[in-house]
């Protein structure tokens, strides 16, 4: 169960449809506490590049943002990204997200994140003990979403 | 009494992954792959293994070379190495 905190939902609202205005992907990482777990607190923007049907985070920017997290001893507890139509995940989101180690989510929205929004559209998968993104009901594993 | 040689033939770093650092003991003499395979299992990373390096903090955008020693890579007792993803993207 992740639990957002604060303006985490609008924050990642924002973020996304700014950068998705221009009809292409865009990608948000929450993160939080390491000694609160499942606490999201925090939506980050991460340098990227992309297109209407791919984004890649910059690795120069991913590294100092590994660093940060040490630092400050928070840790990625989801990641989340747009698509131009439906909500899924693709072969490129199964083998190259964030982080691979079990609990970690994943979370897609549809049409670039564009209102009206509908919980039910969204696609929701969290990583298993053997590397395996399953798929489960955004409602009942986020709470704070409106 | 420790004996000196040993003392100085292993040490050990902070592996940090996602924010959590993890202990690891490395011997200068081993590759950086041993140590991180080592490091994959610290953090009971499974799968996509292919995906990732380690990295000095100093020098994040290139990961160490893993034929390469870890005497060779620079790497010395407390230093910090990030195990993470060469690349994250999707779509």
């Amino acid at each position: 169960m992740l639990r957002l905190r604060g303006s985490v939902w609008a924050d990642t609202l924002d973020h996304l449809r700014t950068c998705g205005a221009r009809r292409v992907e865009c990608a948000v990482l929450w993160t939080g506490p390491i000694d609160e777990p499942g606490i999201v607190d925090r939506a980050v923007h991460p340098v990227h590049v992309s297109t209407r049907v791919h984004y890649r985070i910059d690795q120069g920017w991913m590294h100092a943002f590994h660093v940060s997290l040490y630092r400050e001893r928070r840790t990625m507890r989801a990641q989340t990204h747009t698509h131009a139509s439906r909500a899924f995940h693709s072969k490129t989101d199964d083998d190259w997200p964030a982080v691979n180690t079990a609990g970690f989510h994943s979370l897609v929205f549809p049409r670039f994140a564009r209102a009206p929004l509908r919980i039910e559209d969204l696609w929701l998968a969290v990583l298993d003990d053997d590397g395996e993104w399953v798929s489960v009901d955004p409602g009942q594993n986020i709470e704070g979403l409106p | 009494m420790v004996n000196p040689a040993i003392e100085t033939a292993s040490f050990e770093v902070p592996i940090i992954y996602n924010g959590v650092p993890k202990e690891e003991r490395v011997r200068r003499d081993e590759l950086i792959a041993a140590v991180l395979q080592r490091a994959l299992h610290l953090f009971h990373v499974r799968d996509r293994q292919h995906v990732y390096g380690l990295f000095k903090a100093a020098t994040g955008g290139s990961p160490i070379p893993d034929n390469i020693t870890v005497h060779a890579a620079g790497v010395e007792k407390g230093m910090e190495l990030f195990l993470r993803e060469k690349q994250v993207q999707g779509g």
